[in-house]
């Protein structure tokens, strides 16, 4: 009774690595419109079997096949095929569902997400994503003012199905003496984690420390409990959870052999999405962080993205995202302990009010 | 295996003190077993007799422990009913000539052939007593010390099952009996040596008996007799599982039990004497995820003892690593750091080796049972349903009509996330060292599909225990643990 138990180890242990909670965004041959119908099935077919409501929000997924996929059958351009690809996908109302053109994986990195975050946050203007047109992706928040490991130009990486990406972390001691960490992506582990590890071994004498995920659309979802694991120190914590069709997950917390206790603040805003909020909200819940800033994108669920037969990108969401405390942060977003904006005021006198406010909070606990 | 039973047959013989000098006057079968007869009731009391129930219970001669605890049920007309609850909940009987069993591991099953003729016989109650018509070519064929006690050897003719008496020349009273019992797998020899005796109902029977079966050596204790209550036929009937299999079989629609369809896979894959001399096993190979077009290299050592070690390389994502040196199981991540994982991680790493479970797999489920016949990807499989020992895991596998191999489990993976459900197949074997091992498999999990391919598998080559040894920083984790555990204690 062979089980394969190696491979039975093997599996799960990298099996969710891949799942990112990051956000998105002439003539065809015969060729092209079959692929572009095979395309349509596979993205019409994964829908139905994967996304985490089994219901799929009421809509009449059959119907919308038999009306969209003439439309993909009598498509004059790849835009076109797109444009009925979003539209179908539009009707969900969920975030994380994306056709990312093939062309965007020849075109050079770009400072922030490559693929644009695709919100329903439903108290803000930002809308679900567009079904005509990609969403442009955020610019990154401006704010790295000299750093002690920072990397201006960023690192440009690439994983699995998602583009061309620039990277930016910095990490610094602010004058207050308060350690500041600030990341664009939850990706690259590889060089990521060792630089929060440094980080919070350098700040351990530090009166607090702020996490800022402004403009930070999420990437890796495990990455999200392994930063955690540098501030709790107790075993059995947890993010929340993850409910897929056939699973439920927990987002568990694996505490490493030295962890910063002092107070934390996290800072977010409308572009802090996915991964970002799911950090942002479990450390909430928990009681170990204060949040500051705007309410968050409302986009958070685990997605997979894949390559379709005509060599666009698809990402879907295969799972949903509820905290600890029970709360649905997609079309909701996190909602910071305290509002701070970053007006027209901290702008004009190059001061970042969100920060400051964090700093004063820090401060505040040290009395 | 067979040729050992013979030798546990002959040692037997071999170890009764042997007596007999040529020249002897032997008895005629009928002045011994008669004689036996009469000193135990007289034959008028044998053959009242119409049912008898007997409650027995086997124990470990060293420990007392009790091995087997059963309730015998046999009619004069042939027919019983054996209810067992130690070693596994089970039954098994002979019904108007149907001899079945059942487990609660396996399910039913229908006895043919040699094993339904050994059945039937078994079923015969209190049988010297009708020695004539059973047994009428019997024969006296010497006298000889067993036990300390001279006797005569009767041989019970003809028998299939070799078997063979001991009658104290003294009392006339039974001191041996030994026979060959056939298994599923070969046979092996049973000897019962009685130590004691009780009058019940007018009749003396042994009430202590040592068995040696094959390697087995335990006491067998008679706690009660009863005579003469299940007499009628009902008492005996098939229970309803049994039943409705044996239809299912008569209307040709019977599907082999799981416990035939899970050897037969061992059998096919090398046999249980193969995979119980391995020992370590290195499997090195590539991870393909198919959508994300990633893939991951993934080296695999373990051996026995519960020593384990796996590495996964995966682009961007770095080196996953997982171990085990025995006593603690650990785990590291770029993304997720170090982990001396807790203790109760360790149960069932005593059998890391998959193989190992092979030839054990029965001490690993509760329950199997085979489900259907059907075709998986154009290939007609026996689909077995495994409940594992703690009754809760529960997985399905499809065997290969064809040719007995695994080619698809379904079962949940456990992660320190949570559980979830995946599917394997097993696309290819290779011939490693005289096993059939799975070097293609497919895997499907939580919508996504992988492919792993194995570039090497090493079975029984040295390993460097250095492989096993634990990282400097899980062996600090680990020592603070343990401190941490006692310190925590009361």
């Amino acid at each position: 009774m062979l089980s394969c138990r190696w491979i039975g180890v093997l599996v799960p242990r990298t099996l969710f690595l891949f799942l990112v909670a990051a956000s998105a965004f002439g003539q065809l041959t015969p060729a092209q419109k079959k692929a572009n119908l095979d395309s349509f099935d596979t993205v019409w077919r994964t829908v139905r079997d994967r996304h985490p409501d089994a219901k799929l929000n009421g809509l009449d997924w059959t119907a919308i096949y038999d009306s969209a996929r003439p439309r993909i059958s009598n498509a004059s351009s790849m835009e076109e095929v797109r444009g009925v690809l979003r539209e179908m996908l539009y009707k969900l109302g969920a975030s994380h569902y994306a056709i990312i053109p093939s062309e965007r994986y020849d075109t050079p990195a770009i400072g922030s997400p490559a693929a644009a975050v695709p919100t329903v946050n439903k108290t803000k203007s930002v809308a679900a994503a567009s079904p005509t047109e990609p969403q442009p992706p955020e610019p990154p928040a401006p704010r790295s003012k000299g750093t002690d490991a920072s990397e201006p130009e960023g690192k440009i990486i690439r994983f699995a199905n998602l583009p061309e990406l620039r990277l930016h972390f910095e990490a610094r001691k602010l004058p207050s003496g308060i350690g500041y960490i600030r990341f664009n992506e939850f990706l690259d582990p590889v060089s990521i984690m060792p630089k929060v590890e440094t980080a919070v071994r350098d700040f351990a004498k530090s009166p607090g420390v702020i996490i800022d995920l402004r403009g930070n659309p999420g990437g890796i979802g495990i990455m999200a409990m392994g930063i955690a694991g540098f501030f709790i120190a107790d075993e059995g914590k947890q993010l929340g959870t993850m409910t897929m069709r056939d699973a439920t997950l927990k987002f568990v917390v694996f505490p490493r052999p030295e962890t910063y206790d002092g107070p934390l603040a996290v800072l977010v805003d409308g572009g802090s999405a996915s991964t970002a909020e799911i950090f942002a909200q479990g450390m909430q819940d928990l009681g170990r962080a204060r949040v500051l800033g705007t309410l968050t994108a409302g986009a958070a669920l685990p997605s997979d993205i894949v390559r379709l037969p005509n060599g666009d990108r698809f990402q879907y969401a295969q799972a949903s995202y509820t905290s600890v405390k029970g709360r649905v942060l997609e079309g909701n977003g996190v909602v910071p302990d305290e509002e701070v904006r970053d007006g027209a005021v901290g702008l004009t006198a190059g001061r970042d009010l969100v920060i400051e406010a964090a700093e004063n909070w820090i401060a505040g606990r040290r009395k | 295996m067979l040729s050992r039973q013979l030798k546990i047959g002959l040692l037997v013989v071999a170890n009764s003190a042997i007596a007999w000098c040529s020249g002897a006057v032997l008895p005629r079968p009928a002045q011994v077993l008669d004689r036996y007869v009469q000193a135990t009731g007289g034959s008028a009391a044998w053959h009242s007799i119409k049912s008898e129930r007997v409650e027995i219970e086997g124990r470990d001669l060293e420990s007392s422990r009790t091995i087997l605890k059963a309730s015998l049920t046999t009619a004069r007309n042939g027919n019983s009913i054996h209810q067992i609850q130690n070693p596994q909940e089970a039954s098994e009987g002979v019904f108007n000539g149907v001899a079945w069993a059942w487990t609660k591991l396996a399910g039913p099953r229908i006895k043919h052939g040699e094993e339904r003729t050994q059945a039937i016989r078994s079923s015969r109650m209190l049988e010297e007593a009708d020695w004539k018509s059973l047994y009428p070519k019997s024969t006296v064929d010497g006298a000889e010390h067993v036990n300390g006690k001279f006797c005569y050897r009767v041989s019970f003719l003809p028998s299939a099952e070799r078997r063979m008496e001991w009658f104290d020349i003294e009392t006339g009273l039974l001191v041996r009996r030994s026979y060959i019992e056939p298994t599923g797998d070969g046979e092996i020899a049973v000897s019962q040596t009685v130590e004691a005796w009780t009058w019940n109902d007018g009749l003396m029977q042994p009430s202590s008996m040592l068995v040696e079966r094959g390697d087995q050596l335990y006491r067998v204790l008679v706690l009660a007799t009863t005579y003469n209550e299940n007499t009628k036929a009902d008492s005996y009937r098939l229970p309803q599982a049994v039943e409705t299999y044996l239809a299912s079989e008569r209307a040709g629609k019977a599907l082999p039990s799981a416990d035939e369809i899970i050897e037969r896979h061992i059998f096919a894959s090398g046999g249980a004497a193969a995979f119980e001399t391995l020992k370590s096993q290195r499997i090195s190979g590539n991870l393909d995820y198919l959508a994300s077009g990633m893939r991951a290299h993934t080296e695999t050592w373990s051996t026995t003892g519960g020593r384990y070690y796996q590495s996964v390389e995966l682009p961007g994502l770095g080196k996953q690593e997982e171990g085990s040196d025995g006593s603690i199981a650990w785990e590291r991540s770029p993304t997720l750091g170090p982990r001396a994982k807790p203790k109760s991680t360790l149960s069932g790493l005593g059998v890391t080796i998959d193989a190992a479970e092979v030839a054990a797999w029965r001490l690993l489920v509760s329950e199997v049972r085979t489900e259907a016949l059907e075709k998986i990807d154009g290939r007609e499989c026996h689909r077995v349903r495994i409940v594992a020992r703690d009754g809760k895991q529960i997985s399905m596998r499809w065997y290969q009509k064809s040719n007995g191999l695994l080619y698809r489990t379904s079962m949940p993976l456990a992660t320190a996330m949570g559980s979830i459900p995946a599917v394997l197949t097993y696309e290819a074997y290779r011939e490693v060292a005289g096993i059939k091992w799975p070097v293609v498999i497919r895997v499907a999990a939580s919508g996504q599909e992988l492919l792993f391919r194995a570039d090497e598998v090493a079975l029984n080559d040295p390993i460097d225990k250095t492989v096993f040894e634990l990282p400097e920083e899980i062996r600090r984790l680990a020592a603070n643990r343990t401190s941490g555990e006692e310190t925590s204690t009361p």
